[in-house]
């Protein structure tokens, strides 16, 4: 009687863990389906730039998506990167008691601001601040690159600063013995922290490319590419939030809609393999 | 060097406490107006009050905790505790993997799956399959975490003492009793402010009645926000502030209670 409640048990259990597993091949195939007539009737052409899916004779380019989404992508992510590096290494290093408590206390309820409330924010308050410094459009790249800088600080900190942490302790004492000052060590502990630094930069970087809500409302939505900071665009997953609600299922603008996010899917299923392979390599050269 | 890093840090936190301080009070003075929560909004929501769209949100949140939870918490007692080693492995990876994917791809798979091909069409119960398709993962990878921390001789002790195999995941269970609660919360904070996957599969901008069933569609707070930023001129403006500094107090509220379960569980 027991075992076979054990085994039921078991059952249930292993039911719930392949639901999940299912999930994502469901995920990949439902967005492969879909997107099979854009592909089939579209073919290469989805990739020139012009994109102007409701014209009688209509155009499917994502190309200018792309190339936006890619420019808003790395350059946001540089400086999230480079800033957000600084900050952790202050946070381990230098900060002391309730500085740091007050620090990482405020890192926690800026990264829980849900991303439609960054994006209001960039709209009310950002953009009129843009305005004022000259830019001709309230929604734009700059704007846009802000607001994800918001959304992605907290995070890039947070990550790097535990892995900051958990540079073992010799390490740190071995090179204060030899005499190393402040950018010595900043560089050697960066060596030693550097897997879940490369894992925390990948997450931003993952966050960036596939962040909907912000892009969609402060972005400013013009397909084209811009030539100053100033300028609007309209990155990939915008053009899928504004577009999705109002398609006609099953026409070939809903097809192209569900090629951009197969893209999107495929682009961020392989940024997790190359994470993957990045923290690998670089924990083998910590052991050696 | 020193200085020139905390220069860096000081006005990277300045300017994030400036936005936190600046979303809470530019709306905080609207939740004291009367009626705010309890009134439908009036005439294109520049009067009137948040009710339908607070009602929406919570809806959903049930939902996803009905669907979720228990999925969720089967889900990571296989993982940790029954499935093989290399296979708990191979899940734990997919899982990560399934954290990663943006909200957007999850809307869309809803959209296709859940609205067209099961024909529930834009609708409650849709947003609230496509929220929880996304914060299962979610909350198996911190789930695992916490069961995994639970130390190897609690288990074997558990055995020794003559206990099988449900036994002694009920031991697991409540001896990480409140990192589970924390992955909850944070769950349910994640499905609360996620809004791109609503917005493709079960939001309506404006609605004069509540759903009254499930496969009825919703208004919520984050699509409300969005369809008056979007679409809606100045004059209500005032209430999209109101819904931001409310989520973000409940937020702050949700995270508030994780650093206390957090530091209880320390001392």
């Amino acid at each position: 009687m027991k075992g076979s409640l054990t085994i039921f048990f078991i059952f249930v259990v292993s039911v719930a863990a392949m639901i999940v597993a299912a999930a994502l091949f469901g995920i990949v195939f439902f967005l492969s389906l879909e997107s099979v007539t854009a592909i089939r009737e579209v073919g290469l052409k989805l990739f020139s730039p012009d994109w102007y899916p409701v014209w009688s004779e209509p155009d499917f380019g994502i190309r200018t998506m792309l190339l936006n989404t890619l420019l808003l992508t790395f350059w946001t992510s540089l400086w999230v990167w480079f800033i957000g590096i600084i900050c952790a290494f202050y946070l381990h290093r230098f900060a002391k008691g309730k500085e740091k408590e007050f620090m990482l206390r405020i890192l926690e309820y800026v990264s829980s601001i849900p991303s439609v409330v960054l994006g209001f924010f960039g709209v009310v308050v950002v953009g009129s601040m843009l305005l004022k410094f000259g830019a001709w459009t309230a929604q734009n790249f700059l704007n846009a690159s802000i607001m994800l800088a918001v959304l992605t600080l907290p995070f890039m900190i947070s990550l790097a600063y535990q892995s900051f942490e958990k540079v073992p302790r010799e390490v740190i004492e071995g090179c204060v013995s030899l005499g190393a000052k402040d950018s010595h060590l900043m560089y050697v502990e960066l060596r030693h922290a550097l897997p879940g630094i490369v894992n925390a930069m990948m997450v931003v970087f993952n966050r960036i490319f596939g962040e909907t809500m912000i892009v969609l409302m402060v972005a400013g939505g013009a397909n084209i590419l811009p030539r100053s900071f100033f300028d609007p665009v309209r990155p990939l997953t915008a053009a899928l939030g504004s577009e999705i609600g109002e398609v006609e299922v099953g026409s070939l603008h809903y097809s192209s809609l569900f090629f951009i996010g197969f893209l999107l899917l495929i682009g961020s299923l392989l940024l997790n393999l190359l994470t993957n392979y990045f923290v690998r390599k670089t924990e083998r050269w910590i052991k050696g | 060097m020193k200085w020139l890093f905390r220069i860096v840090a000081y006005t990277v936190f300045v300017a994030l406490v400036i936005v936190i301080v600046t979303i809470i009070s530019s709306g905080i003075g609207y939740l004291l107006k009367p009626g705010f929560f309890t009134q439908f909004p009036k005439s294109g929501m520049s009067e009137g009050g948040i009710f339908p769209s607070l009602v929406g949100s919570l809806l959903l949140i049930i939902l996803v905790f009905l669907i979720t939870i228990p999925v969720g918490l089967l889900g990571t007692i296989f993982i940790s505790e029954f499935a093989p080693r290399r296979f708990s492995i191979l899940l734990q990876s997919l899982v990560a993997t399934m954290n990663s994917i943006p909200s957007i791809v999850y809307g869309l798979f809803g959209l296709s799956f859940f609205c067209v091909k099961l024909g529930f069409g834009t609708s409650l119960i849709s947003a609230s399959l496509t929220l929880s398709t996304m914060a299962i993962p979610f909350f198996m990878n911190s789930a695992v975490e916490f069961t995994r921390a639970v130390p190897r001789e609690l288990r074997e002790g558990v055995i020794a003492l003559g206990a099988n195999k449900i036994q002694s995941t009920l031991m697991v269970l409540k001896a990480s009793k409140s990192g589970l609660l924390t992955a909850v919360i944070l769950t349910l904070g994640r499905a609360f402010s996620e809004t791109a996957p609503i917005l493709v599969t079960g939001a309506v901008f404006y609605a004069t009645k509540l759903p009254s069933r499930i496969t009825d569609p919703v208004m919520t707070l984050p699509t409300s926000i969005y369809a008056i930023v979007m679409n809606l001129g100045e004059k209500a403006q005032w209430m999209a502030k109101g819904m931001a500094s409310l989520m973000v107090l409940i937020m702050i509220a949700i995270y508030s209670v994780v650093q206390i379960l957090r530091r209880n569980k320390d001392e």
